[in-house]
C-alpha cells in the first residue's frame, strides 16, 4: 500500500475497505462495519473502525455529515475518491501481473 | 451489561467527538469478546494518538486569573518551600544530637542549637504558604484564613517549639488551606490528601510524644517520626505551587 494509505500502519487495510465501502455512497459506522464484513469476509472491530475513521477524517479522505439519531454518516471527499481509485488501480495492476506470472509459470 | 462502559476507556476529547455514534453502534450490535478486545486496543490507540481528534475547547484554568508576574513569584516561593525541607531535616538531626542536660527535673537532650535552622525552615515554609495566598481565588475565604493561621502557627512554633498550640494551629491551618485550595483547583487532589493524611498521623504521634510520653527532649522516637513526616508539608506546599501553570486562555 502506498502514499497516504501506507502511513496508516495497521489501519491501512481497514481504511481501504472503509473507503471502498463509502465508494457507493455515505454510510454510518454500523453500516460500514456490516458492508466491510460482507466485502472482505473479515470482521471489522468497532475500535479499529473508529481508529480508521478518525485517521481518514484527519487526512481529509472522508468527511462527517450531520448525525441522524446519534448515527453520523460519512462520505468520501474528492481526495478520498482519488486516493481510493489510485489504490484500487495499483491493486488491479498488482493482481494482473501476479496472475499473469502465475499463469506463465503454470504453463 | 451497559456497553457504553467501554467508551470510558477512551480519552474525553475522543468521546466528545465519536462517543455518541460508537455508543449507538454498540447498542445496535452486542459486542463479542473480540469486539471488546478491539475496543480496548482502540482506546489505547486513541490515548497514544490524541492528535487524531481536535481537542475540546479548554475551560479557563485555575491560575488564569493570577497575573503572570504574581504566578512567577508564587512558583518561586513554592520552590523555596521545597528547599526548606533541607534545613527542616538538618535542624532535627542537630537537635537529636544535642548535649544531654541534667537539671532538677531529670535528664534530657538539649536541642537549642537547632533553633536558627528551624527558624530558617519555618520561614521558607511561610514563603510557600504566602505563595498559596497569591494564587488563591478571591472567593476562597476559608483558605485565606487557614493560610494566615498556618503562617502564625509556623512562626510561633519556629521560635518556641514547646508551644503545642502553635503546632496545632500550623497543622489545622495547612489542612484548611489544602481543602480550600483543592476546591478552588489550585491544589491537586493528591497534594491535599497526602498533606491531610500526614497531618493526622503527625497529630497522633505528637499526642503520643507529649501527652502520653511526657517528652522533654527532641530525641523521642514518636517526636522524631512526626518531625520526619512533617517534611511532607514543605514538599507538598512547594510542589502544589511549582506545578501552577496558566492555560493558553490565561496567557492570551
Amino acid at each position: 500500500m502506498s502514499g497516504a494509505m501506507g502511513e496508516l500502519g495497521r489501519f491501512a487495510e481497514p481504511s481501504l475497505y472503509i473507503l471502498a465501502s463509502l465508494g457507493e455512497g455515505p454510510k454510518h459506522g454500523y453500516a460500514i462495519m456490516l458492508d466491510v464484513e460482507a466485502l472482505s469476509g473479515v470482521p471489522l472491530g468497532p475500535g479499529t473502525l473508529y481508529g480508521a475513521l478518525a485517521r481518514l477524517e484527519r487526512r481529509g479522505l472522508i468527511e462527517a455529515l450531520e448525525p441522524v439519531d446519534r448515527r453520523r454518516p460519512y462520505r468520501l471527499t474528492a481526495l478520498g475518491a482519488t486516493t481510493l481509485r489510485a489504490q484500487l488501480d495499483a491493486l488491479a495492476t498488482f493482481a494482473h501481473v501476479g496472475l499473469k506470472r502465475l499463469g506463465g509459470s503454470a504453463s | 451489561m451497559n456497553e457504553s462502559i467501554w467508551l470510558r476507556l477512551y480519552p474525553r476529547a475522543w468521546r466528545a467527538r465519536y462517543g455518541d455514534e460508537l455508543a449507538a453502534l454498540l447498542e445496535a450490535r452486542t459486542p463479542s469478546l473480540e469486539d471488546r478486545l478491539d475496543l480496548v486496543r482502540g482506546a489505547l490507540d486513541a490515548h497514544l494518538h490524541p492528535e487524531l481528534v481536535a481537542a475540546e475547547p479548554r475551560a479557563a484554568g485555575p491560575f488564569d486569573a493570577v497575573a503572570p508576574a504574581d504566578l512567577k513569584v508564587a512558583r518561586r516561593l513554592g520552590l523555596a518551600s521545597i528547599v526548606g525541607a533541607v534545613p527542616w531535616v538538618a535542624a532535627w538531626v542537630i537537635a537529636a544530637n544535642g548535649p544531654i542536660v541534667h537539671d532538677e527535673l531529670g535528664s534530657y537532650r538539649d536541642g537549642a542549637a537547632a533553633a536558627p535552622v528551624i527558624l530558617l525552615a519555618g520561614a521558607l515554609l511561610v514563603g510557600g504558604i504566602i505563595g498559596h495566598l497569591i494564587v488563591l481565588p478571591r472567593g476562597a475565604r476559608f483558605g485565606r484564613i487557614g493560610a494566615i493561621v498556618a503562617i502564625s502557627g509556623v512562626l510561633i512554633w519556629s521560635l518556641a517549639p514547646w508551644v503545642l498550640a502553635a503546632a496545632i494551629a500550623w497543622l489545622a491551618g495547612l489542612g484548611v488551606l489544602a481543602v480550600s485550595g483543592w476546591r478552588a483547583r489550585v491544589w491537586p487532589a493528591w497534594a491535599g490528601l497526602v498533606l491531610i493524611g500526614v497531618e493526622l498521623v503527625v497529630a497522633s504521634l505528637i499526642w503520643l510524644a507529649f501527652v502520653v510520653g511526657r517528652t522533654r527532649g527532641p530525641d523521642m522516637p514518636e517526636f522524631l517520626a512526626a518531625v520526619a513526616l512533617m517534611t511532607t508539608a514543605w514538599l507538598v506546599v512547594g510542589a502544589a505551587l511549582v506545578r501552577a501553570r496558566q492555560t493558553a486562555i490565561g496567557r492570551a
